[in-house]
């Protein structure tokens, strides 16, 4: 029979044990994201059918991001809007590309800090795609998906929309050289 | 008192690692850079060298007063550190990260309960109640300090926020040794001091052991150069904080629309 003090010291161990795991983990990824190169980090992109990405962000908002007030605007049915996607799968990838958009900013911020700012709110637009998405993913568990598809589809659609236009304008401002390898892929 | 050989060549080396580390952060203009990691290498070297006089020529009780006192100021700006290296990560350009707010308290009150829970749960055995008090202290200390270490890693990697090469090096070293304490300081809890001293005295020397490798580790690091970020022109910038502001409406216009 273990005494106590012997089982508190396992269970010490458990936590430093889990504890050099994580740090493991997550420095291993800081330096995949930080040691990778830029190609490597472009390759992690899915493919999305960029046209209907464009389509669907634009019934709503207009070219330099702000929301559209006009007659025209909000015209996109819901099934419309979920075969441009690409249904589940599309939806999946754009969450996914999130993650690379954000690696591709993190890149460019380490060679320019300032542009911290920047990447921060990429990653905030991000979360806010997870979210959009999380509320699909329970509106269909309940049956109530086709309701909700122009509320947080057509909008997480939108917001990674901009993501892209924001991220292709931080390339842009700062005269990188992918600018152009960048715009072929987004 | 006696201090064994081992213990005067780990003081002298402790004395000596430090003065070295000192040099660096003053040389290498680090300690404008790291002002509390600076204060916590002196107030090392202050503390080695009042100990020393007073083992010399002061009584047992002086010593072991003085020991204990300048180990809480210690453990003290250890938590300074912590902040520090919180600070450089979490507020690069002075102000604090707004997106991991919520991780950073979770991460504390979280580490917090588990440190609490671990000491309360540490029952070492020993001949007077202040020195079961010092051992779960010393003990809590590492806990803690080495929980927030960890979490500092893996939020900043999680939220993509770069460390500045020395935050890494002086965070990944104090964050394994406070992780090894924990392991050192759960022993000694275990061992107590109620029937022997020397199985805390090994641990100790193990410690210091542990300590010496940060300290070298430190040395070396802290003298290398760290990568140089580009030099932005100011027109660059402006052209940033444009960016920035026409990302920041596209978020109060999405949030605006469906608040989370």
């Amino acid at each position: 029979m273990i005494g106590q003090s012997a089982l508190f010291l396992i269970v010490v161990s458990i936590v430093v044990l889990c504890l050099l795991v994580v740090a493991f983990y997550s420095l291993r990824r800081a330096r995949r994201s930080t040691e990778g190169s830029w190609e490597s980090i472009l390759q992690r992109l899915v493919l999305v059918d960029r046209n209907g990405i464009e389509d669907i962000a634009l019934d709503i908002i207009d070219t330099a991001g702000k929301r559209r007030t006009d007659d025209d605007s909000f015209m996109m049915e819901a099934k419309e809007i979920w075969t441009l996607v690409g249904g589940w799968k599309g939806l999946n990838a754009l969450e996914a590309n999130c993650l690379v958009l954000i690696d591709l900013a993190f890149y460019l911020q380490q060679l320019y800090p300032e542009a911290f700012a920047v990447t921060q709110q990429l990653r905030l637009s991000a979360r806010e795609i997870e979210w959009q998405i999380s509320r699909l993913k329970i509106a269909e568990k309940t049956g109530k998906l086709d309701g909700t598809i122009t509320m947080y589809g057509q909008h997480a659609i939108a917001t990674y929309y901009l993501m892209t236009r924001r991220l292709l304008d931080l390339y842009a401002q700062l005269h990188s050289p992918m600018l152009p390898q960048l715009q072929k892929v987004l | 008192m006696q201090v064994t050989d081992l213990g005067r060549w780990l003081w002298a080396a402790g004395f000596i690692g430090h003065i070295l580390l000192f040099t660096v952060l003053i040389v290498r203009s680090r300690a404008q850079q790291f002002p509390i990691f600076t204060t916590f290498v002196l107030s090392n070297l202050v503390r080695t060298v009042v100990l020393f006089f007073i083992l010399k020529f002061g009584s047992r009780h002086t010593y072991y007063y003085t020991f204990w006192s300048l180990g809480a100021l210690d453990t003290l700006l250890q938590f300074g550190i912590v902040y520090e290296m919180y600070a450089k990560t979490f507020r690069p350009l002075g102000v604090w990260a707004s997106d991991v707010r919520r991780a950073f308290l979770s991460l504390i009150f979280g580490s917090l309960i588990i440190a609490f829970g671990l000491t309360m749960a540490a029952a070492p055995h020993t001949k007077l109640p202040i020195q079961s008090t010092i051992l779960r202290a010393d003990f809590f200390s590492s806990v803690w300090m080495g929980e927030l270490f960890v979490g500092m890693i893996s939020i900043s990697v999680k939220a993509g926020l770069p460390w500045q090469a020395h935050v890494g090096r002086i965070a990944k070293s104090l964050g394994l040794y406070c992780l090894l304490d924990t392991l050192i300081g759960a022993m000694a809890t275990h061992f107590g001091l109620d029937q022997s001293t020397a199985p805390y005295l090994v641990l100790q020397q193990i410690r210091q052991f542990l300590y010496l490798g940060c300290l070298s580790y430190w040395i070396v690091m802290l003298w290398k150069e760290a990568p140089d970020p580009r030099r932005m022109s100011d027109e660059l910038r402006l052209r940033l904080i444009r960016l920035q502001a026409r990302v920041e409406a596209d978020l109060h216009w999405i949030r605006a629309r469906h608040p989370s």
